[in-house]
């Protein structure tokens, strides 16, 4: 187990690497899913605005 | 072609009058480049390695500087859109600007390029390759640069958006323009060298113009 | 084809693919790191550290692939005047600027032990970070128009001129980079590459190209969000004057 953790010597670079790309994309990736719900969210919120005032 | 050469000498008649231009560019590309021997130290040997690629970085930077002035004043007065409705088709248009950009902005900094020379310690063998490197790759930068400056010409705060569009796109023309003189310097074979920027003009003469007119009528639209 | 250029179709059937993306994503990239960490053998030369390229190889690859389908995408918005594709390039340019960052970083922790220094100017690396700069300048160029259907058509060209000096950028860095280091040549991942290490490799690259599409679809979805929002904040503003 601790020799794998090892990376035979190169862990130092090698798990930073892995978990470097890891955090990019993970970021990447909820960035992106919340952004399109905050927004979608507010076109709601307006839209059911719109239609209120249509109705009055 | 009538209308072209008027083009170009309209825009010489301009850069004349407002007067600083040419003359900033240069001073620019001498201070520039004399910062370096106060940022390395000045011994020869040193200088020597390093000044053909920094008499053509900073003759890039030099002309990158310029370049917002090229479409700026027209767009702002109007006189871009008499441009795009009038008898020049708009590439040519954008090729006789960039032609009167580069016989004030590019042709100044080749002649100042010997001096540079001199004061950066370069041996005797890269100066004519210098000037003649400079001589193709000046006229590709002013070309390229059309584009960037066409793109960014709607824009308040273009200039400095400019650079980052138009850096990358300029590095292969510094690695040859610098590989010549190099070449050249070490005794080496610069053709290769020139005949790769001479290939980069041929191509960009008419494909730069063509781009730079289509972001031209995007940002007049 | 002109039914698929609505954003209203685009919204529907994109909500039907979003969530299979994101699944096959997780699964591939799973396999993938499996195989690579457990099943793949150390390098002959690299040891461990090659487990690096399973990532490493990936991005850049996909660096690659996503500028040449912001270059596609925006050839299409010029030539076609297709809706979604300067939605789609747009979209694109934040991914692919992650992966081409993603790339030089894992590139430079990889090179530490084989070069013994953190950056080196070697033509792959080198053509990596004018490329991050294409991206940047991309991304610059079409948040900086107020209006942003003609962001992205400016942008959309600049693509298009990044696209065609990409070649040419990869080729005058390799012979720069021959110029100036005529002797030292180190391969990244070695001579061939034997199927134990190119299945995970394959596996990864597929997995990340599934995250592109993910990602790439809530972004795109947001951007039509964004614009519906903007008509509807416009018409209100119009209203009440």
């Amino acid at each position: 187990m601790t020799e794998f953790f090892n990376m035979g010597g190169y862990a130092a670079f090698v798990w930073p690497a892995l978990g470097l790309t890891a955090l990019v994309m993970a970021t990447l990736y909820i960035q992106s899913y919340t952004s399109l719900r905050a927004r979608q969210a507010e076109l709601d919120t307006l839209q059911s605005k719109k239609n209120n005032e249509a109705e009055t | 072609m009538s209308a072209f050469w008027c083009l170009v000498r309209r825009d010489l008649r301009l850069a004349y009058r407002r007067g600083g231009d040419s003359v900033n560019v240069v001073i620019f590309f001498l201070l520039t480049v004399t910062l370096f021997p106060f940022g390395v130290g000045p011994e020869t040997a040193i200088l020597m390695r390093i000044a053909p690629g920094v008499i053509w970085v900073v003759a890039l930077l030099a002309a990158m500087l310029s370049l917002d002035r090229l479409f700026r004043g027209d767009f702002d007065d109007g006189s871009l859109d008499l441009m795009i409705l009038g008898p020049l088709p708009l590439e040519m248009t954008v090729l006789a600007k960039c032609l009167a950009h580069w016989l004030t902005t590019g042709l100044p900094l080749v002649i100042a390029s010997p001096l540079l020379a001199v004061l950066l310690a370069m041996d005797g063998e890269g100066f004519t390759t210098l000037i003649g490197t400079m001589l193709l790759g000046t006229p590709v930068l002013s070309l390229i640069g059309a584009i960037g400056a066409a793109l960014t010409v709607s824009l308040r705060s273009g200039g400095v958006l400019i650079s980052l569009l138009v850096l990358p796109l300029y590095i292969p023309v510094l690695i040859f323009g610098v590989g010549a003189v190099d070449a050249a310097v070490y005794g080496l074979a610069a053709r290769p060298h020139i005949l790769v920027l001479g290939a980069m003009l041929i191509v960009a003469l008419p494909l730069c113009p063509w781009a730079s007119a289509a972001a031209l009528r995007l940002s007049v639209e | 084809m002109h039914r698929f250029a609505s954003p209203t179709f685009f919204m529907r059937y994109s909500a039907a693919i979003l969530p299979w993306a994101v699944r096959l994503t997780a699964a591939l990239i799973a396999i993938g790191l499996y195989l690579a960490l457990f099943v793949a053998p150390p390098d002959y030369q690299q040891g461990e550290s090659v487990r690096i390229m399973f990532v490493h190889v990936p991005s850049a690859w996909m660096a690659l692939f996503v500028y040449t389908g912001m270059a596609v995408a925006s050839a299409m918005a010029l030539i076609w005047k297709h809706p979604l594709s300067d939605i789609a390039a747009r979209a694109s340019a934040p991914i692919g600027a992650c992966f081409t960052f993603m790339a030089l970083v894992t590139g430079s922790l990889w090179g530490k032990p084989m070069w013994g220094t953190w950056w080196v100017w070697d033509a792959r690396l080198t053509s990596m970070l004018v490329l991050l700069f294409l991206y940047l300048g991309y991304m610059a160029l079409a948040d900086a128009f107020d209006d942003p259907a003609r962001g992205a058509k400016a942008a959309a060209i600049l693509a298009l001129v990044g696209f065609v000096n990409v070649p040419i950028i990869k080729f005058s860095v390799d012979w720069w980079n021959t110029l100036h280091q005529p002797a030292s040549v180190v391969k990244l991942g070695g001579p061939a590459i034997h199927l134990s290490m190119l299945a995970p490799l394959l596996i990864m690259v597929a997995g990340f190209t599934s995250f592109y599409v993910a990602v790439l679809i809530m972004r795109m979805r947001t951007e039509i969000v964004v614009a519906k929002l903007r008509s509807l904040q416009m018409a209100r503003v119009e209203r009440r004057s």
